[in-house]
């Protein structure tokens, strides 16, 4: 189905933006966003699969899924308060004490 | 395989009446704690009683959930009125746990899965010392990413079936694309390599009563999902996960090797039996089966080690200066845990061994179960250096930090399981 | 009373509770007993002619082929039991004395019984699952016991090889616990169960790896001169009697699965005449008084194994009872030298002490001569029967086995001069004074040592005895010409052996002795955990890198793996 070929590139490609962010980022912000827009192509394969298949379960699971990464979200951010506080450098591969 | 529904309301009342009555539970830490005990038995109680489930795991998170509770006053906070919040993540952690294991459909496993990552990373969190935060910060993003790949997966199975329920039908390479995606998500959260990285520093930095929790109710969770997940992504696929699971084992052995500190060596073992845990799980029916044995088990056992471990501050606690620390009490119950561990008879971590051998042998043949096999007798040698020592310096009169509670019950289920496998064994039922 | 007999890996666990928790005052009395018991009782079952019995309770472990936990007493574990209650019965005795002042006696006495409980519970095991645990348990106990003196360097290094080595065969002995097929798995009956993957050959291979393993042959030889680190009487109960020759109990317990794998069969008798020459000539190069009684355990070890390997379990089993009295005897024996000189065990500081220790030089002679075998003495008769197989089978391995004869009387002649009269080093010495509890045990084990026999020769009454769980026994006579060219061998070997002088300059080896190739795979194994280890580098965006590559890569190897 033509339909389905479109969603599966468009969410492919968004996860793969976000996935090539995620992975060269270093602002624990925008690894955050990142993941976001990673979250979000599977968002958009839940809405129009809804769509495509004629079941709402779709639309309602990305409503949960919204309500998690808004949940992730904050405890993400929280502790990235939290790490980078008192740090000179907003950067994920700055910590390193915990290795080895 | 059904959702213990009471149980779950229950946990999850007993934790909102935890974090609602904050405030005056500041001031009384141990009516937080009975609080959250009294929750846990009532959701045993509650799984024990519907019909339909198998009670085995949420009476095993009951337990892990109670000794780490018990645990709670040795959790080494900064502020003391997070206290009534630690109880009350530590029972949402449960509850992730089971939803994860015992979800009706798909969707229910990643609320289950992301309950109880957010649950960890915080609990990681809230310990003293540098470490903890940046611990939990890694943790937390390795999770984030893997929810990713969850919701991901969860579109691509949901585009192909048209349904959130296990899907049952033929397998198209999206079907098989979704499942694969799926379980590696839950892989993430058995601590499975290359995915194990957050896992470990959050083992290490973490304190040790909320390492043991973490830790065994991730496991359970995980190995639970991925068991009812991964057959239905096909046989090629179970030979990856069993191959995976052989890696992370001689991966996270090797790098136990050279540790020197006991809280990295106990999060690299965890790692190793998390392999041994996708090894079982990929081993057919009766691997699955012997995987579930092994994770109860194993459970049991690393709780007791971070009991015995618990309270002991968060600088690092080498592997030559345990003798000196630890009383009669976490003296023994550190030898207990650590030879079962090792896979010493009777001890239950060694009938987790036999249990599991037998299907690896059966599905994947001679290679990568001697292979296995040495990894977990070479693992031997680290578990039981401390030992000697240990033994030598028994006294009575040793300082003896609080929390002991939380190791009696850690090691009477050990005991337990010890004389009884069969307990668990028979309570297994079909996955 | 054989229902009574299979329980008795529990016999010592009273001792256990009362000797720890300090209720009875004097350490190590409270355990005495138990091995009394389980001595009593088995010397009972022997000559009362007692009935096999077995002991099943089912659906203790569900998840292995055969779960059960089967007890079983025959003749062969009544032996096995009443070789162990009397070996530690006098060690027992003995460790009241050698360990008196010593501040963690308690624990001694309370290692020691897990481990007669651990021993029990192997050679009174029905199947394989039971025998893992008592196997698995009396390694555990070994390893204990060798670092048990915390203060002393090298101990837990020592303790450490055990375990090592000891993991090997634990492994063997696990793989053969689980891939024979569902239900099998029982003692008896093991040679039915060769239907799974690998069939009889893989069994067998396991069964003989796991068995070098704890009786120290071949290339896992290397963790029983280290195990000299311990206590001495746990080298005269562990490492001499009991526990390494476990090995050749589960071979003998066993013979009818190796019987059909030839090969197998054939490697044991190659492999236990090697190692009897190998820990022979070993011997010869040691300084250190109990290094060099524990290569020759090795050697003898050896000489079980060939036994095994001519197809004469029963030879091999009579050769265990032998060494249990005579190698335990000399173990002892040496332990009074080495308590009257405060824990000097190097040759090079002894010397003269036949005068000054009367009876350890007695016992020590006795030992010796059951060794080398002197004609009428219990290892005489014992080497006599493994060489009447060889014989039989493979004339080449038994003449070896003969030139093994001349030299263990070297060896054992060496030694003994050294230690009793070899000329005393210069400085002035003094002996701490040996209390009786370490002279009375020598006496039971001295008499075994000439007179056990006795028990087989003429009329063969152990083999009658062991026959139905072993097969015929060799008839023993004075005249066999194998047995009189040995035993004249062993002689004149003991006597060129007493002329041997231990040089003087040739300096202490340091305790545990530091294998080159042993050092080599460790330090390649840190090595390698250190590059496994340093991986994990702490640096977030190196390991979120590594979990996108890791899923893509799972992805990837389920669509084409």
């Amino acid at each position: 189905m033509p339909i389905t070929l479109t969603v599966l590139g468009t969410s492919g490609l968004l996860f793969a933006l976000g996935a090539t962010g995620v992975m060269l980022r270093r602002n624990p912000v925008a690894v955050l966003m990142c993941i976001e827009l990673m979250l979000n192509a599977g968002n958009l394969l839940l809405v129009l699969g809804a769509r495509a298949r004629g079941n709402d379960a779709g639309q309602a699971a990305a409503l949960i899924v919204l309500v998690i990464a808004a949940a992730e979200a904050v405890v993400g951010l929280g502790l990235a308060l939290v790490l980078f506080r008192k740090r000179e450098a907003v950067d994920i591969d700055e910590p390193r004490a915990v290795r080895g | 395989m059904t959702l213990p529904v009471y149980s779950v309301a229950a946990l999850v009342t007993g934790a909102l009446l935890v974090a609602g009555l904050a405030g005056p539970l500041t001031k009384r830490p141990r009516w937080a704690v009975a609080l959250g005990v009294v929750t846990a038995l009532v959701a045993a109680y509650f799984s024990a009683h519907q019909p339909g489930t198998t009670p085995l795991i949420t009476h095993a998170a009951a337990i892990f959930l109670i000794v780490a509770l018990l645990l709670g006053p040795a959790l080494e906070l900064h502020h003391r009125q997070q206290r009534p919040e630690v109880v009350a993540l530590t029972l949402l952690a449960g509850t992730g746990a089971i939803v994860l294991a015992t979800g009706g459909d798909l969707l229910q496993l990643i609320i289950g899965m992301e309950t109880l990552s957010l649950s960890s990373s915080l609990l990681v969190a809230l310990g003293r010392g540098e470490s903890a935060p940046e611990a939990a910060f890694k943790y937390f993003v390795l999770a984030a990413v893997s929810l990713t790949a969850l919701v991901y997966g969860l579109g691509l199975i949901f585009v192909s079936t048209g349904s959130l329920a296990f899907p049952s039908g033929p397998l198209t390479p999206l079907l098989s694309a979704g499942l694969v995606l799926m379980t590696a998500g839950f892989a993430f959260e058995l601590a499975l390599v290359p995915l194990h990285w957050g896992a470990l520093d959050a083992y290490t930095a973490a304190a040790p009563a909320a390492a043991g929790a973490v830790m065994a109710l991730s496991k359970l969770g995980a190995i639970v999902a991925i068991a009812r997940l991964a057959p239905l992504a096909g046989g090629e696929f179970l030979l990856v996960l069993a191959m995976v699971g052989l890696l992370t084992a001689v991966w996270a052995t090797l790098g136990a090797l050279a540790q020197h500190e006991i809280r990295r060596l106990l999060a690299y073992s965890a790692i190793a039996h998390a392999g041994f845990l996708a090894m079982a799980a990929g081993s057919g029916a009766a691997g699955r089966q012997a995987a579930i044995f092994y994770v109860v088990v194993y459970g049991a056992t690393a709780m007791l080690v971070f009991a015995a471990l618990a309270g002991l501050g968060p600088e690092p606690i080498g592997i030559g200066e345990l003798p000196e620390r630890l009383g009669l009490q976490r003296s023994l119950a550190l030898c207990l845990g650590l030879m079962s561990l090792a896979g010493i008879p009777p001890l239950p971590g060694f009938w987790a061994k036999l249990a599991l051998f037998g299907p690896v042998w059966q599905a994947l043949g001679p290679v990568p179960t001697i292979i296995g096999v040495a990894a977990a007798v070479a693992a031997a040698v680290y578990y039981l250096k401390p030992v000697p020592d240990l033994w030598g310096s028994l006294r009575l009169s040793a300082p003896r930090p609080r929390g002991n509670a939380g190791v009696v019950v850690a090691g009477l289920v050990v005991l337990v399981f010890t004389v009884l496998p069969s307990i668990v064994w028979a309570n297994i039922g079909t996955v | 009373m054989s229902q009574w007999l299979a329980w008795s890996f529990l016999f010592t666990v009273p001792g256990l509770v009362l000797g720890s928790t300090g209720a009875v005052k004097r350490p190590g009395l409270a355990s005495i007993p138990g091995p009394i018991a389980i001595l009593a009782l088995a010397v009972a079952w022997l000559v009362g002619a007692g009935q096999p019995t077995a002991i099943e309770l089912g659906g203790w472990l569900p998840f292995v082929p055969d779960g059960r936990f089967l007890l079983r007493v025959d003749a062969l574990s009544a032996f096995m039991l009443g070789v162990l209650g009397l070996v530690s019965a006098c060690v027992y005795v003995y460790s009241l004395g050698y360990l008196e002042g010593d501040p963690g006696i308690r624990r001694f006495f309370a290692f020691l019984d897990v481990f007669v409980g651990a021993m029990a519970l192997l050679v009174t095991a029905g199947n394989l699952a039971v025998l893992l645990i008592g196997w698995t348990g009396v390694g555990m106990t070994s390893f204990f016991l060798i670092s048990f003196w915390r203060d002393r360097p090298g101990t837990l290094y020592a303790g450490l090889q055990a375990i090592a080595a000891n993991a090997v065969g634990d492994g063997a002995l696990i793989l053969a616990a689980v891939v024979v097929p569902a239900g099998c798995g029982d003692l008896a009956s093991l040679q039915r169960c060769t239907g799974g993957l690998g069939g009889a050959p893989l069994l067998a291979a396991l069964i003989v790896v796991a068995a070098s393993a704890k009786s120290a042959q071949g290339p896992l030889y290397f963790w029983l001169p280290s195990a000299m680190a311990g206590p001495t009487p746990i080298s005269a109960l562990i490492h001499a009697a009991t526990m390494v020759a476990a090995g050749v109990y589960l071979l003998a317990r066993t013979y009818p699965v190796l019987a059909l794998t030839p090969a197998a069969v054939g490697a044991t008798a190659v492999l236990g005449v090697v190692t009897a020459l190998f820990g022979a000539v070993m011997s010869l190069r040691q300084t250190n008084l109990k290094r060099g009684l524990a290569y020759s355990t090795v050697s003898q070890l050896g000489y079980m194994f060939a036994a095994i390997g001519f197809g004469a379990p029963f030879a091999a089993i009579f050769h265990l009872g032998s060494q249990a009295f005579f190698k335990a005897l000399l173990f002892l024996a040496a332990g009074v030298v080495i308590h009257a000189l405060a824990g000097e065990e190097e040759l090079a500081a002894m010397g003269g002490l036949g005068r000054a220790l009367p009876a350890a030089m007695l016992a020590f002679v006795a030992g010796s001569a059951s060794l080398f075998g002197l004609p009428l003495t219990a290892g005489a008769f014992s080497k006599d029967a493994i060489l009447d197989a060889g014989f039989g089978i493979a004339p080449l391995l038994a003449w070896s086995l003969i030139a093994g004869a001349l030299l263990s009387g070297m060896y054992i002649g060496r030694l003994f001069f050294a230690t009793f009269y070899a000329p005393p080093p210069d400085e002035p010495r003094h002996l701490h004074p040996v209390s009786p509890t370490l002279i009375w045990p020598l006496l039971p084990l001295a008499i075994g040592s000439l007179t056990f026999g006795f028990a087989q020769f003429p009329l063969g009454g152990l083999g009658h005895v062991l026959e139905p769980a072993l097969g015929p026994g060799e008839m023993l006579s004075l005249s066999s010409p194998a047995g009189i060219v040995a035993a004249w061998l062993g002689l004149l070997g003991f006597i060129v052996g007493t002329r041997w002088r231990v040089r003087r300059d040739e300096g202490a080896r340091p305790l545990p002795e530091r294998y080159g190739w042993v050092d080599w795979a460790s330090s390649v194994s840190v090595a390698v955990a250190e590059g496994f280890a340093r991986v994990q580098n702490g640096r977030t965006g190196r390991y979120v890198l590594a979990t996108v590559l890791g899923f893509a890569a799972i992805l990837l190897a389920s669509r084409f793996g």
